[in-house]
């Protein structure tokens, strides 16, 4: 797939047009997807661990710190549900569904990440 | 110019490396990234231009670490971004300092874009701003806004240099056109003030009812026509200078609200509450004797004393020698240059002609009758036809103040030749054809 194509709307979980937008070359691209793909399931692991210790603080932080990244790379399906727990707060309010709701960001990221590193040969 | 240097601060690699990507599209950023806040504090003595910073960090608060900026230098600018809409979070940052708060989402690159560029123009203008400064500063250094070689110009020279470098009230006294305004900025511009604002108010050229309102400011609906609060020049001045001219001019009302202000060093505005604190030095000038005024009853003696300060008396130029010849060609070579005239010359007859004058406008005068010289002159030199009074019996002017007995139009006379000759009375009693004995003799009795 090239650059110009990319541009255009898939029926994938990811939409790259915001981040094409930004970094204007397919160079940059390829950086920021790799960054992604290489940051990210770190957090997730750390959400995981945090998950099996209810340190409801850091479900937050964690769910925090991605929810950015997310947004950047147009994943529209995680959009509401990272946001049921990126506050402590928030975090306690769900409390009975947290290992639903981190599993699915789960499934829906490794998801991501394997159609990522299968698009730009990662 | 110094490369505009952009920290971004951010633990997310993704969202960092995002903004580092999308800054760095602006060829004259020059960006580096931390992801933790020690890191960054670590390298902020590099002193960046702007600071983009995340407000939760694994290791510091966004807060902290703003405080930490603000403490080592409360002029970078910092964008807070942040992934929560916090309102009360965005209100304690901003009060703390921060240039902008952006939430994280798909429009924070363009605000961040947007803010860079703005902060990018202001630093822009504040550069202009200190260059031209610097450049006031170097046109009013002292040696080259008052000329002359006199023994009187020098010791002017030597108290202006005690002026700058403390804090003292400097009160500046002189006839008309000596040059008060030129001194209070050459106190200004050559001290650490130099680089806050320097306020002037010509206190007779305000009407009584305002001088207050011009002074201290007011508040909105204060009066009538209130319509906004104003600041006044003691507030505009900041840590700058405040010159009052024509103090002499205030009404007694009017001095013992000043005297108030000088003494508390605060004020209040008309129709407020709060006190404002006054940094600003204050200079005056007057063309009056104030310690006559006060025996008058038209100067309080308090705020005479409060003000007198560090007194500077701009001699008369008629009292300045040889300075009238320096002077003259100054303003004539400054005029020349200015409508790009070859250079003239002065001729000995001219010379002569200047010397002789009383000049009761001083350097002003002498000022604008250079310009009409070098004018009307056709040649390279000026010659003592092209120089002319504005009255043909000026330089009599002294003895035409009030009617006079003989003795007195005597007394007069010496007094203006010793004046001229720099109390040289052999050569006073050689022009005017008298005996040296006769000075002697009046000096002794207290006549001159």
């Amino acid at each position: 797939m090239n650059f110009k194509t990319r541009c255009m709307k898939t029926n994938k979980l990811y939409d790259l047009r915001q981040l094409i937008d930004i970094v204007g070359d397919e160079d940059g691209l390829q950086k920021m997807v790799t960054i992604f793909v290489e940051s990210t399931p770190r957090i997730m692991d750390d959400l995981n661990e945090n998950l099996l210790t209810n340190n409801f603080e850091m479900i937050a932080h964690n769910a925090h710190k991605m929810k950015a990244s997310i947004d950047m790379m147009k994943i529209v399906s995680l959009h509401d549900v990272i946001r049921k727990i990126d506050k402590p707060e928030k975090v306690l309010e769900n409390k009975t569904d947290l290992k639903e709701i981190v599993g699915f960001i789960k499934i829906t990221l490794d998801s991501v990440f394997a159609d990522l590193k299968k698009e730009f040969s990662l | 110019m110094n490369p505009f240097k952009v920290f971004v601060v951010e633990d997310d690699p993704f969202y960092g490396e995002m903004l580092k990507y999308h800054i760095s599209l602006n060829p004259d950023y020059v960006v580096e990234k931390f992801e933790t806040g020690k890191d960054f504090l670590h390298n902020l003595y590099k002193n960046p231009s702007v600071i983009s910073l995340d407000y939760s960090l694994p290791d510091m608060s966004g807060l902290d670490v703003l405080k930490k900026v603000k403490e080592f230098n409360p002029e970078i600018p910092v964008i807070i971004v942040s992934g929560q809409e916090d309102v009360s979070t965005a209100v304690i940052l901003l009060k703390e300092g921060a240039y902008d708060y952006f939430v994280k989402d798909d429009d924070t690159k363009d605000r961040i874009w947007n803010a860079l560029k703005n902060i990018r123009e202001k630093v822009k203008l504040e550069n202009q701003i200190d260059v031209l400064k610097e450049e006031i500063g170097k046109k009013y250094k002292f040696g080259n806004i008052i000329k002359g070689n006199s023994p009187e110009i020098k010791h002017i020279f030597a108290l202006i240099e005690k002026a700058i470098s403390t804090n003292i009230i400097v009160s500046i006294a002189g006839e008309t056109g000596t040059g008060k305004d030129l001194v209070a900025k050459a106190i200004h511009y050559n001290s650490p003030r130099g680089k806050h604002p320097y306020i002037a108010i010509n206190v007779s050229a305000i009407p009584k009812e305002l001088i207050e309102s011009e002074l201290f400011g007011f508040e909105k609906g204060a009066f009538t026509g209130a319509n906004t609060r104003k600041l006044g020049k003691f507030e505009e001045a900041g840590k700058g200078t405040l010159f009052l001219d024509e103090v002499g001019e205030m009404d007694l009302n009017m001095q013992a609200k000043l005297l108030r202000v000088l003494q508390e060093r605060e004020l209040t505005r008309i129709g407020g509450h709060h006190l404002v604190k006054v940094e600003a030095r204050i200079l005056v000038a007057t063309n009056r004797n104030l310690a006559e005024e006060v025996q008058k009853g038209n100067f309080r003696q308090d705020l005479y004393y409060r003000l007198l300060g560090l007194p500077i008396f701009l001699p008369p130029l008629r009292n300045r020698g040889n300075d009238i010849l320096i002077l003259a060609k100054y303003f004539t070579d400054e005029f020349c240059e200015e409508n790009n005239i070859p250079k003239k010359t002065i001729s000995q007859h001219a010379q002569e002609k200047l010397l002789g004058y009383s000049y009761p406008g001083n350097a002003r005068e002498l000022k604008a009758m250079m310009e009409l010289a070098t004018v009307m002159s056709n040649t390279p030199v000026i010659d003592d036809t092209d120089i002319s009074f504005s009255s043909p019996n000026r330089s009599n002017d002294f003895l035409l103040d009030a009617e006079d007995s003989l003795v007195g139009y005597n007394r007069k006379i010496i007094r203006y030749f010793l004046d001229k000759y720099d109390n040289n009375i052999i050569k006073v009693a050689k022009k005017l054809d008298i005996g040296k004995s006769t000075i002697y003799r009046m000096m002794k009795n207290n006549e001159l």
